[in-house]
């Protein structure tokens, strides 16, 4: 059976249980609760929570600590990056359409999700920045909250699955719930692309194997003392 | 003696069809408010057009407040999935639809989801 990963949902302190639940209920097998990135203070806190929810929780669902980078500028972005890059799982990054953060976000590792990425003429990355996302194992996220808020963003969805089907792109599907209101199936998700031709096996594939993969590399990267460097566990010795 | 109604189509010239269970998670609605909603939010999407090769029809007895069968082609079911998770307010009020399962046949349907 197969398992569907909610990699963006909005968390607010007070309604993450809530979320968590209906998340349950509708099936996923992880959810990731995004947290905006202010300062270093707020991400100790919600460190915290995440802890707490995942005791209460236990093995049910499998909760994802993600964090959302906002930036104008290409070096003030890779500052905040590197900062929390060690210390949550998922890292977002919102470009609101500017073509420098799509490229610099695309070109760097340390990234994961690419968001908001279409500008008001196109869909706001070239074959460059795919070339580079590839290299880079960056996704590019196709929302539904993006298109519950704003109608239009389905001419750049279908544009984007036409680009992305003939490049073979990373792509997910997110819902990018605010609330339990925003939250949906993940057998329902899979149509946001599914509709526009993108094939239903490929698209069942970014709301599913897709995030898990990429959760369970980050998590395998997390625990290496250093970036490249890999603690093996002990072999049982020969005889 | 002459028929007065045209025989049924053979089954290989009637058109396949998908029935989708659809369940209402959030928000008090009536069978025809739900309907309603369902059907402008078909045409806002996909135009008469679309409308027409979904080729909806609601299974009103199945009906039971919070579930219901929807009938629709078997090519368009992708849409219809669309449709239903696009719609987050009737008539002012918050609403939120997931999809239960498909079936091809109708008994199936309500062996499968409603009992």
């Amino acid at each position: 059976m197969r398992k569907f990963y909610d990699l963006r949902v909005e968390y607010k302190k007070g309604e993450a249980k809530k979320i968590i639940e209906r998340a349950l209920e509708l099936g996923f097998k992880g959810i990731c609760l995004v947290h905006n990135f202010q300062n270093l203070y707020g991400v100790g806190s919600y460190l915290k929570e995440i802890e707490r929810l995942r005791k209460e929780f236990g093995d049910g669902v499998d909760i994802i600590t993600g964090m959302m980078v906002e930036g104008k500028k290409e070096r003030s972005l890779l500052e905040k990056i590197i900062k929390i890059r060690r210390k949550v799982e998922v890292i977002f990054v919102n470009s609101e359409g500017n073509y420098k953060i799509n490229r610099f976000a695309c070109s760097r590792k340390e990234v994961d999700i690419l968001c908001n990425f279409w500008d008001e003429k196109g869909i706001g990355i070239d074959h460059i920045c795919i070339k580079d996302a590839k290299e880079n194992q960056v996704f590019f996220e196709i929302s539904l909250a993006e298109y519950l808020e704003n109608r239009n963003v389905l001419i750049k969805f279908r544009e984007c699955a036409r680009v992305f089907k003939k490049s073979n792109a990373p792509v997910i599907i997110t819902s990018g719930a605010k609330d339990v209101f925003g939250l949906r199936k993940g057998r329902d998700l899979a149509s946001l692309l599914s509709i526009f031709d993108y094939g239903l096996e490929k698209s069942l594939e970014a709301i599913s194997a897709l995030p898990e993969s990429l959760v369970k590399e980050n998590r395998k990267k997390l625990k290496q003392p250093v970036i490249g460097v890999e603690i093996l566990e002990n072999e049982k010795e020969e005889a | 003696m002459k028929r007065k109604k045209p025989k049924t189509l053979r089954s290989s010239l009637r058109e396949k069809k998908r029935y989708v269970v659809v369940k209402i998670d959030f928000g008090e609605l009536s069978l025809e408010e739900f309907w309603e909603g369902l059907k402008r939010k078909i045409l806002e999407l996909f135009g008469l057009v679309g409308y027409a090769n979904i080729n909806l029809k609601i299974i009103k007895d199945t009906w039971d407040g919070k579930r219901v069968i929807i009938r629709c082609s078997h090519k368009y079911v992708e849409h219809l999935r669309f449709a239903l998770i696009s719609i987050d307010r009737i008539k002012d009020k918050r609403v939120c639809f997931s999809c239960l399962g498909v079936s091809g046949t109708l008994k199936g349907a309500k062996r499968k989801f409603f009992k």
